[in-house]
């Protein structure tokens, strides 16, 4: 990769957000890169509202936040944001009576995708990737969950954004849409930049370059994957029996008691996986 | 960009069932009795021109429907989340869904001009006994569009402040049909000139029936009435309705964000419906007239 390739898409700094009384986030600072950028995090993290700032759907009140070169507290300049993103969220919503196509093409037209012959293209081009161009014809309101996700997907990527923003876009995919989900987003990583949200660990080992693990609001760690697995390094343990000391632990299949944090007597230092990375990060006081 | 928009939302509008029904059923109601050539048999001296326009309101209705479909067709607050981030912002889209409030005012346009002109086919309507033969005016089809544009936007700030379907066909009936059906509710003052409806026709009692052109014999009252046409009243009505209309969508765009522009909306939307009000008070029962007789077909 040369430099170009991995532009700064965003970058915040010391972003925070209330409501009411209660703090959400606090201080986030964070680079966003072209390519995959996980977020991981228990629920209540703070990952939605995250998104939702990043997509400028909501409104940071402390921080400095600039996305695609644009400040998103000013008006003009979320309006050049919002040309230039796509945003999937966590529970979408449609106009339930509509055809997948004739949704797609309102939302194409809240794009500005406004040339008649592009949009149609556009629109095709989209429902082509998510595997939905043979139901393009199909009322909303009749389709599965899972192909009402694909519609969800294909509007985010409407325009080719330079910024994907995906709130848990892998919830409720079958396993073949999961891998087909995973070439997607690589395919549009190669140029531009994705963030998205997940609880599986498997998603960020398959397509991230970036971890960026929030609990309770703030980031308790920003780096590779690699970097991730190595913070684990040292707290992860194998036994014979459950070690009550242990942050967190586990049987796992092979009979084995596996411990992240401090190991039970006699036990052996294991090599740590991403989750386990993941689990040390989170479940430490 | 914005132009996209409402062409997109007019086109829908354009096969929207509910419009369609309204059209249908308004064409069945008003069209096939003047296929004959004549002018059909009435049971009351003035009830022909009196259900010209009663038969209009299916139009009503399915215009108000239609916008209350269109706002409410699904999503909720998921909705709003999903276009959050894109550049035409709600306010943008409300707008767009105004605008194509046009198509249904073109339905009742056409239909109402065709039902005129049927009207002139058969030599026109009688009116009060003995009978003087009337046509609609140009201020009727003003009136019907109008009333159109009111409904649609009615139902969608309905559709909206209560998003209940059964609560929001229950106002459409009553703001459409039941001030109608139910005339009495609201004959009395100022509610008379308040109404969606209009009566093209006011009746003044007279002492001497057999000098006045045209009267007819109000059994309610017992008294010998004189028939007077309201043109004025029913245009000054169109305009309180344009009035009420803008003054609608400036609340929808409200309703949907901090729009720069609805100043503008609000102070000509109040000016008309204050004014179309108030005018009609001196029009009515032909006191005062600023029309003429230009409007004559
Ligand atoms: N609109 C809101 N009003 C009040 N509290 C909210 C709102 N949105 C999110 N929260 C709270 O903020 C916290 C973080 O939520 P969220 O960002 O959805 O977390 P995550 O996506 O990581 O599960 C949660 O405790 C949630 O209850
Ligand atoms: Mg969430």
């Amino acid at each position: 990769m040369n430099a170009t390739d991995t532009a700064v898409v965003a970058r915040l700094a010391g972003v925070g957000k209330r409501f009411g009384r209660r703090a959400v986030l606090h201080g986030i600072d964070l680079t966003v890169r072209t390519g995959v950028t996980g977020l991981l995090g228990p629920n209540g993290a703070g990952k939605t509202t995250l998104l939702r700032i990043l997509a400028t759907a909501l409104r940071p009140d402390a921080g400095e936040l600039t996305v695609l070169g644009d400040d998103v507290l000013d008006p003009d300049g979320r309006y050049r944001i919002r040309q230039r993103i796509g945003y999937l969220p966590q529970q979408p919503g449609f106009h339930e009576w509509d055809t997948v196509y004739d949704f797609v093409n309102h939302v194409a037209l809240l794009q500005e995708i406004n040339d008649s012959r592009r949009r149609q293209s556009e629109i095709l081009r989209v429902l082509d990737i998510m595997n939905m161009a043979d139901c393009m014809h199909q009322h909303l309101r009749w389709l599965s969950g899972g192909q009402r996700h694909r519609v969800a997907l294909a509007q985010a990527l409407l325009g080719d954004p330079q910024l994907l923003l995906l709130d848990e876009p892998t919830v409720g995919l079958d396993p073949y849409e999961r891998l087909r989900f995973r070439q997607v987003v690589s395919e549009v990583a190669r140029k531009n930049a994705v963030v998205l949200s997940t609880h599986s660990t498997d998603d960020v080992a398959a397509l991230c370059d970036e971890v960026v693990v929030l609990r309770l609001g703030r980031t308790a760690f920003t780096g590779c994957p690699a970097a991730m697995i190595a913070a684990a390094d040292g707290h992860v343990w194998l036994s014979d029996a459950p070690g009550p000391r242990a942050a967190t632990w586990w049987r796992a299949a092979d009979g084995h008691y596996r411990h992240i944090g401090d190991p039970p007597p006699g036990a052996d230092l294991a090599a740590p996986t991403l989750e386990d990375g993941y689990l040390h990060l989170v479940s430490r006081s | 960009m914005m132009r996209g928009l409402a062409w997109a939302e007019a086109r829908r509008l354009t096969y929207h069932p509910a419009v369609l029904a309204g059209f249908v059923a308004a064409a069945f109601l008003s069209l096939p009795r003047w296929f004959g050539g004549q002018s059909p048999p009435e049971q009351w001296l003035t009830q022909t021109y009196e259900q010209l326009t009663l038969f209009w309101a299916p139009l009503h209705l399915g215009a108000f429907v239609a916008g209350a479909m269109v706002a409410l067709r699904g999503g909720g607050e998921r909705i709003d989340e999903m276009f959050a981030a894109r550049p035409v912002d709600a306010v943008q889209r409300t707008r767009a869904l105004f605008l194509a409030g046009i198509v249904p005012m073109g339905y009742t346009a056409a239909l109402v001009v065709v039902n005129v002109l049927l009207v002139v086919a058969a030599g026109g309507m009688p009116l009060g006994s003995p009978a003087v033969i009337v046509y609609p005016t140009v201020v009727d089809v003003i009136y019907a569009v109008s009333l159109t544009g009111a409904a649609y936007a009615g139902g969608i700030v309905v559709a909206r402040t209560v998003p209940s379907p059964v609560f929001t066909f229950l106002s459409g009936l009553a703001a459409t049909w039941i001030f109608f059906g139910l005339y009495w509710i609201s004959g009395w003052f100022p509610a008379y000139f308040l109404t969606p409806y209009v009566s093209p026709l006011s009746g003044v009692v007279t002492d001497n029936p057999t000098g006045a052109p045209v009267v007819y014999f109000d059994v309610h009252l017992a008294e010998w009435l004189e028939v007077v046409r309201d043109t004025d009243v029913v245009f000054w009505r169109a305009v309180y309705l344009c009035g009420v209309t803008l003054l609608l969508t400036a609340y929808g765009l409200r309703q949907s964000g901090r729009p720069a522009r609805t100043r503008g909306l609000w102070l000509i939307g109040a000016f008309l419906a204050l004014g179309g009000f108030l005018l009609q008070i001196p029009a009515y029962s032909g006191t005062w007239s600023l029309l003429g007789s230009w409007w004559d077909f």
